[in-house]
């Protein structure tokens, strides 16, 4: 049993590895024939010397970008998740403050980052807010229609039972919600690593508190394309690891009922 | 009222509470749509319902016989007349006690096993959990589905899911059965094994039961009394009591009286389709 579910992986994991190594093998051999200048371009090895040569400061980088994405993350999706339900009580109130998160998605994040900076200082805290705001509306939304989509006569059942009002939240929308709220929570999750680095550029900390986002702007700064690209791949697999992590969530929590969790 | 069922032998002795009546009167239902004038979909129907009667609701399609059910469920509320539940009137928007209600498609809960989906309603009411379970369990067993009690819904083939909605339904000992069409969607057999179930619950618990239905067969083998309405809005147009033995299996389906009361009911609903 365990034998086969460690094939099973390994076949779902070849795929997506023997494409990146393709991938990789192809831009380094391109790099070397055509020998481009290095302020232009740089190959996959030089980017892994680099890397590797200031192993420590990156770690560090890594760490501070994802404490903030860490934050930031769990803030949206407790405050979003809320955020949905309470919406979702009242037409009125949906209709009185639902286009105001719309304003979330849409203001620019580098345009409120300055206040931000005003109003908690440069750091961490700035950034994790970066972060949550924008990630913030896809976890609303998709709690909004998750129970929105809960059927009627599921909603009548707990009406002729006389639920409490709690019933009705924990027993059923809820748990009703759950595959929308997981489909939001894993856009907001990618979303929050983006808010995170953006939100560095101009609400990062400069000194030993540093994130990725401000590796990019001072490599970028300096001509130091390697770091400049370390810093975007460390980024990237935070992304993929959010991303891994509420996907496994999403197992834990449905793969014995829901049909998105069927093995294929 | 013809087939009134006091004469009739309870068959399960015990603590089963007897069937609440049921009064209609007057009762008018129109749904406004902002494009067109508002339409009657119930216009003025009267129905009396002795205490523990089966009785089928028939008629065309789109006839308004649902929304005459949300209706006593108090789902709905009514534009004009009254709904009386065990000689009290419902009032709006009231949580009816000791009343169940079987929806067109199962609707149990995917995130709950079957058992969890059963114990729900006395759940919901506040009961301990331990009583819950074995009620449940105990219900489960009357439906034929204790193998499948830790299964989830998605696990459950059709009839199957609908059984475990039966039992959600009567795990409160229920003394209203409300039934919206439960079986439209089954295959030939298992519809006749899910009414030769219906049939023994009710002679075991004597609810009362009003049950819609589309198909004229399964009206009279459940049924004591098949009211047939009009196309929309919703009129009684025929109202007869089937006179069969008071023990129904599927010989029955083979009896001439049986097949002659199917006929007639076809009459009545081809009169109804015409719009008398």
């Amino acid at each position: 049993m365990t034998a086969r579910r460690l094939r099973d992986f390994a076949a779902r994991l070849a795929p997506p590895l023997c494409a990146g190594i393709a991938m990789l093998a192809a831009w380094e051999l391109w790099v070397r024939w055509t020998d481009p200048p290095r302020f232009l371009f740089c190959a996959p090895s030089e980017i892994w010397r680099d890397a590797r040569a200031r192993a420590g400061e990156l770690a560090m980088a890594t760490w501070n970008t994802t404490v903030a994405v860490a934050w930031g993350f769990a803030l949206s999706a407790v405050v979003g998740v809320a955020a949905g339900v309470i919406l979702s009580a009242n037409r009125l109130v949906e209709r009185a403050f639902y286009p105001f998160t719309v304003i979330l998605q849409t203001v620019p994040l580098v345009a409120i980052a300055p206040m931000l900076v005003i109003w908690l200082h440069a750091g961490v805290r700035a950034v994790s807010v970066c972060a949550f705001i924008v990630s913030l509306f896809p976890v609303v939304t998709s709690t909004l229609i998750g129970i929105r989509s809960i059927p009627n006569p599921q909603v009548e059942l707990f009406w002729l039972y006389g639920a409490r009002p709690w019933a009705r939240l924990f027993q059923l929308k809820l748990p009703g919600a759950v595959p929308s709220i997981m489909a939001g929570l894993r856009i907001a999750a990618g979303l929050a690593v983006i808010g995170a680095v953006v939100g560095e550029f101009v609400a990062g900390e400069l000194g030993a508190e540093r994130g990725l986002g401000i590796v990019v702007v001072v490599a970028a700064k300096q001509g130091e394309l390697p770091m400049l690209f370390a810093a975007v791949a460390l980024a990237s697999l935070l992304g993929i690891a959010m991303v891994g992590g509420v996907n496994a969530a999403a197992y834990l929590l449905m793969y014995r009922w829901h049909v998105s969790q069927r093995p294929d | 009222m013809t087939a009134s069922l006091s004469e009739t032998p309870r068959l399960s002795p015990g603590t089963v509470a007897p069937g609440m009546p049921v009064g209609i009167t007057g009762l008018v239902r129109r749904f406004t749509t902002q494009a067109s004038a508002p339409v009657e979909v119930i216009a003025g129907v009267d129905l009396e319902v002795p205490a523990s009667q089966f009785v089928a609701l028939l008629g065309p399609s789109g006839c308004g016989k649902s929304t005459l059910l949300r209706l006593v469920a108090g789902l709905d509320t009514p534009d004009g007349g009254a709904v009386a539940v065990g000689g009290r009137p419902l009032r709006r928007r009231e949580h009816p006690e000791a009343l169940a209600f079987v929806f067109q498609e199962a609707h149990l809960l995917p995130w709950r096993t079957l058992v969890k989906n059963v114990l729900l309603p006395l759940e919901l009411r506040g009961m301990a959990i331990g009583e819950r379970r074995d009620r449940a369990l105990h219900m489960l067993e009357r439906v034929g589905l204790s193998d499948a009690r830790e299964r989830y819904p998605s696990q459950l083939s059709g009839g199957m899911q609908l059984r475990g909605s039966l039992a959600r339904a009567l795990v409160t000992d229920p003394r209203l059965l409300l039934l919206d069409e439960p079986f439209a969607a089954l295959d030939e057999i298992t519809r006749h094994r899910l009414d030769a179930l219906i049939h023994e619950l009710w002679c075991e618990r004597r609810f009362t039961a009003l049950f819609v239905t589309h198909s004229l067969r399964e009206a009279v083998f459940l049924a004591q009394r098949a009211v047939m309405f009009s196309r929309r809005p919703a009129r009684v147009v025929a109202d007869r009591p089937i006179d069969l033995p008071g023990e129904r299996n599927d010989q029955l389906r083979g009896l001439v009286t049986y097949n002659e009361l199917v006929a007639r009911l076809y009459q009545d609903l081809l009169i109804a389709e015409a719009g008398a």
